[in-house]
């Protein structure tokens, strides 16, 4: 199953059972009379929040409910369910809790369940709209702001809307609750999603011929996540946000309390799929630019590799010959042809635009920089050893002849220390233009004039 | 590499979103303007004025904006009427202004798009205000319970409001939004008048966009710097110059002689200007486009302070060489009970308007054809008979100057 069945049948299932909620008032009996263990459990809700036993077989239905539809995983234990009870009536009622007849504690347990279960659709959907947004290299907070205007706002607001309308008290509902609700249906989601990756890597370890998977990432993806029951994350809420209510503060908590400690994680789960929506985005983008410049008699952009070289040269040779300076412009304008030319290699050469081995990707980009800097030896002044610089530039063709075999090691070295460990587009192309900045820097501090 | 970019690449480089937000520092009392700037890297005339361009935005007063009048306007839409022609992305302008307690925002959208759902921006600048306020609560009760320093505090609110602004930046300009569709109706409002005003644009004079902002007649000084404070003197924004008006209405306004008056309506298309201030420090981004273009209010919604009741004004325009002339049509909610046509008949008027335009028949002809042809169509008066006749000051006096 792809990643978007997956997203799509978990928010499905988690719709039909809300619609199925309402089902659930006439099931109680029969739920006693399956399950007796319920009368059991309603004599601890009924000792613990001390309320009437009638509205307490409502509430331990309602766990039995959640944790057989998988709403609540069955380590979720009742006690932890009292207590997340107990939590929603402080939230809703504050620290008095007159009695209520057993119609009142149905329609609140109801009402809670129900926005359980639409939080879990919010999550998965949330997770989704996060790899898209997240694929197009935007900041943090941007995607965040995306996710809680886009996603989760709308739902949010509903469901305060809808735990007001219960009415009992002129109180507002304390959203510190309800946003640890969602926070806590969200890390039951990226965990979810967090084995159902680590099972996929799992499997193409297996199915693989291919040595360099075997041996290459691990299966396990590390979170500092861990599943915590929804009063605790409420108790934590209390603690770290100082106001409860209301409308004005939806963006700031979830901004802050929701989506942030929660961000790390969530990347970490999606990361391989973080990657294939990027190069989905760039190969549209190419192919898109591509088609611009069928139509486009005048474009410089060609399919052909050769020309885009030529480009890159022109641009660097300006740089160190004629203007001694490399301005934001023209350092772009090496990335992108830095960017594109790799592109086409990598196509070219494993017909994909993605490969596990980073190092056959910054090895194919470096003999066509190496046979630029043969071509421009002043490229080398980011290379050499200072105590060189001098020899270089008295006559830099000659100086390259001689040295030719040194100069490509170094090459090698210093390139590979530029572009560091994430090996990507953006960091060669990145290594590519800082190479041409370094020397462009160094040939107007050190050539003496004329 | 131009012709490489999509236009709507284009386009985005030449946008920018800017906001303002006006409150209360809890310490001094005193009030504290946060200006925010968000994209515009090829519409700012030199990315080392970017510092200047804020400055220009921080210093307004907002508050100002909305206190002391009857009625505020909450949202516009000012298209572009270029006066030369100019080698860019002409950008239209919007603006918004919102509050929540007592925080006060302006929020200014320019960009090329000229489909921008103004209610839509609306809305969104009031969610913008709300959550920025309550940002600002949590931190300063934070400060209050000591668990956060007075700076960091400050330095929360202004990151909210970033965010805040480049989301909705971002939407706009990259998830395509808050283009064409529907407008959100708060209240019902009803058609109730229409003017035709003759105008002749007026460009002259030099602006000082330095600290000052005087406007300079072109015959006071030659020179590039501001004699008063030796700012940079530019050429001043053009604008209108109103010679001549005429009014159709309903003959159901004869009864109304209050706060809905002839002048009243009027007004209406005077306050629809964009403020003075507020128009100097959108000057500051790029003199030499914000000085060779008109910019004409054609969609504005004012809302009634006291009731929630709302004037919208919708105007086309046509241009003839240096004249002008606005058909604004005007929409009232507060006239509920005189069995006016509603904002869906305006929207026919309007086309029917436009369609005579461009034949360039006359208004006769136009409003004989059209859903108003029982109405009232005056003949063009100078503007001045507004004020000093009496006659024209009532719906009545002008029936019978001209019925």
């Amino acid at each position: 199953m792809s990643s978007d069945e997956y997203f799509f049948m978990a928010k499905k299932i988690a719709e039909e059972l809300k619609s199925n909620i309402a089902t659930i008032e006439n099931q109680i009996d029969r739920y006693i009379r399956v399950y007796p263990k319920i009368k059991f459990d309603a004599q601890k809700f009924a000792n613990r929040l001390a309320i009437p036993k009638e509205s307490a077989l409502v509430m331990a239905s309602m766990y039995h409910f959640l944790t057989i539809n998988e709403f609540l995983p069955d380590t979720y234990s009742l006690d932890d369910f009292i207590l997340d009870v107990k939590c929603l009536f402080d939230s809703l009622f504050g620290s008095t809790t007159g009695l209520l007849a057993p119609e009142d504690y149905k329609k609140i347990l109801l009402s809670f369940v129900r926005i359980h279960i639409s939080f879990i659709s919010v999550s998965y959907t949330l997770l989704k709209r996060y790899i898209d947004e997240k694929g197009k290299d935007l900041d943090d907070s941007i995607v965040k702001a995306v996710l809680i205007r886009e996603i989760i706002l709308d739902g949010f607001k509903a469901s305060f809307e809808s735990l007001k309308k219960l009415g009992y008290t002129k109180k507002n509902p304390d959203i510190r609750f309800l946003a640890a609700l969602l926070k806590y249906t969200l890390i039951e989601a990226i965990l979810g999603i967090k084995s159902r990756m680590e099972s996929k890597r799992a499997r193409s370890k297996e199915d693989t011929k291919d040595w360099l998977t075997i041996l290459g990432d691990d299966v396990e993806i590390k979170v500092d996540l861990i599943s915590e029951p929804i009063h605790k994350i409420y108790e934590k809420n209390v603690e770290e946000y100082p106001l409860s209510c209301c409308g004005s503060l939806f963006f700031d908590i979830l901004y802050f309390q929701v989506l942030t400690p929660l961000y790390s994680s969530m990347y970490s789960v999606s990361e391989d799929l973080i990657e294939k929506r990027r190069e989905e985005i760039n190969t549209l983008t190419i192919i898109g630019d591509a088609l611009k410049a069928q139509e486009n008699a005048y474009t410089e952009f060609s399919a052909d590799g050769s020309v885009m070289k030529l480009n890159l040269e022109a641009i660097i040779g300006s740089a160190l010959h004629v203007t001694r300076k490399l301005p934001q412009r023209q350092k772009n304008e090496i990335e992108r042809i830095v960017d594109v030319m790799l592109r086409q290699k990598m196509v070219n050469q494993f017909g994909n635009l993605y490969i596990k081995d980073k190092e056959a990707m910054l090895k194919l980009i470096l003999d066509d920089i190496f046979q630029i800097i043969l071509n421009e030896p002043l490229l080398a002044l980011s290379i050499v050893d200072q105590s060189k610089i001098n020899e270089l530039l008295l006559n830099p063709a000659e100086y390259m002849k001689k040295n030719k075999g040194k100069i490509k090691l170094l090459f090698e070295k210093k390139f590979k220390s530029a572009v560091g460990s994430n090996i990507s587009y953006f960091t060669i192309a990145n290594a590519v233009s800082k190479l041409v900045e370094t020397s462009v820097i160094f040939l107007k501090t050190y050539q003496k004039p004329f | 590499m131009t012709g490489e970019q999509s236009v709507a690449a284009q386009i985005k480089n030449v946008s920018m979103s800017i906001s303002t937000i006006s409150n209360l520092d809890p310490n001094t009392g005193l009030t504290v303007n946060t200006p925010i700037l968000i994209g515009g890297e090829k519409l700012i005339e030199s990315p080392d004025l970017y510092n200047y361009i804020e400055q220009g935005f921080g210093q307004l007063n907002i508050a100002d904006l909305f206190l002391g009048k009857e009625f505020v306007l909450r949202t516009a839409a000012y298209l572009a009427e270029p006066i030369r022609k100019i080698d860019y992305l002409v950008p239209n302008l919007y603006l918004f202004k919102t509050n929540h307690n007592d925080t006060y925002q302006l929020g200014l959208l320019i960009t090329p798009y000229s489909d921008i759902n103004v209610t839509e921006y609306l809305s969104e600048g009031e969610l913008i205000t709300r959550f920025y306020t309550g940002t600002f609560r949590r931190t300063l009760k934070q400060m209050e319970l000591e668990k956060i320093t007075d700076s960091r505090r400050r330095r929360e609110c202004t990151d909210m409001a970033k965010i805040l602004l480049s989301l909705l930046h971002y939407r706009i300009f990259d998830l395509r939004k808050l283009r064409g569709g529907t407008e959100k109706v708060k209240k019902l409002a009803y058609l109730s008048a229409v003017m035709i005003i003759t105008a002749n644009i007026k460009q002259e004079g030099r602006l000082c966009i330095g600290e000052c902002g005087t406007l300079y007649r072109s015959d006071e000084t030659q020179t590039d710097t501001c004699p008063k404070c030796g700012g940079p003197l530019v050429d001043a924004p053009p604008t209108l110059d109103i010679k001549k008006i005429r009014f159709a209405f309903s003959p159901k306004l004869k009864a109304l002689t209050t706060h809905v008056t002839p002048l009243d309506y009027f007004s209406f298309f005077i306050y629809s200007e964009i403020p003075l201030a507020v128009k100097l420090a959108i000057h500051r981004i790029n003199s030499k486009i914000f000085s060779s273009v008109l910019y004409i209010p054609s969609r504005v919604i004012f809302e009634i302070s006291k009731t929630d009741d709302l004037i919208d004004v919708y105007t086309l325009w046509t241009k003839e060489g240096e004249e002008v002339t606005l058909v604004s049509a005007i929409a009232d909610s507060r006239l509920e009970n005189l069995g006016l046509p509603s904002q869906m008949s305006e929207r026919v008027f309007i086309r029917d308007v436009n369609e005579g335009l461009e034949k360039k028949l006359l208004f006769e002809e136009i409003f004989s054809k059209s859903i108003l042809k029982d109405w009232i169509l005056t003949e063009s008066f100078p503007l001045k008979y507004l004020d000093e006749k009496p006659e024209y000051q009532t719906w009545e006096g002008l029936e019978n100057e001209f019925g």
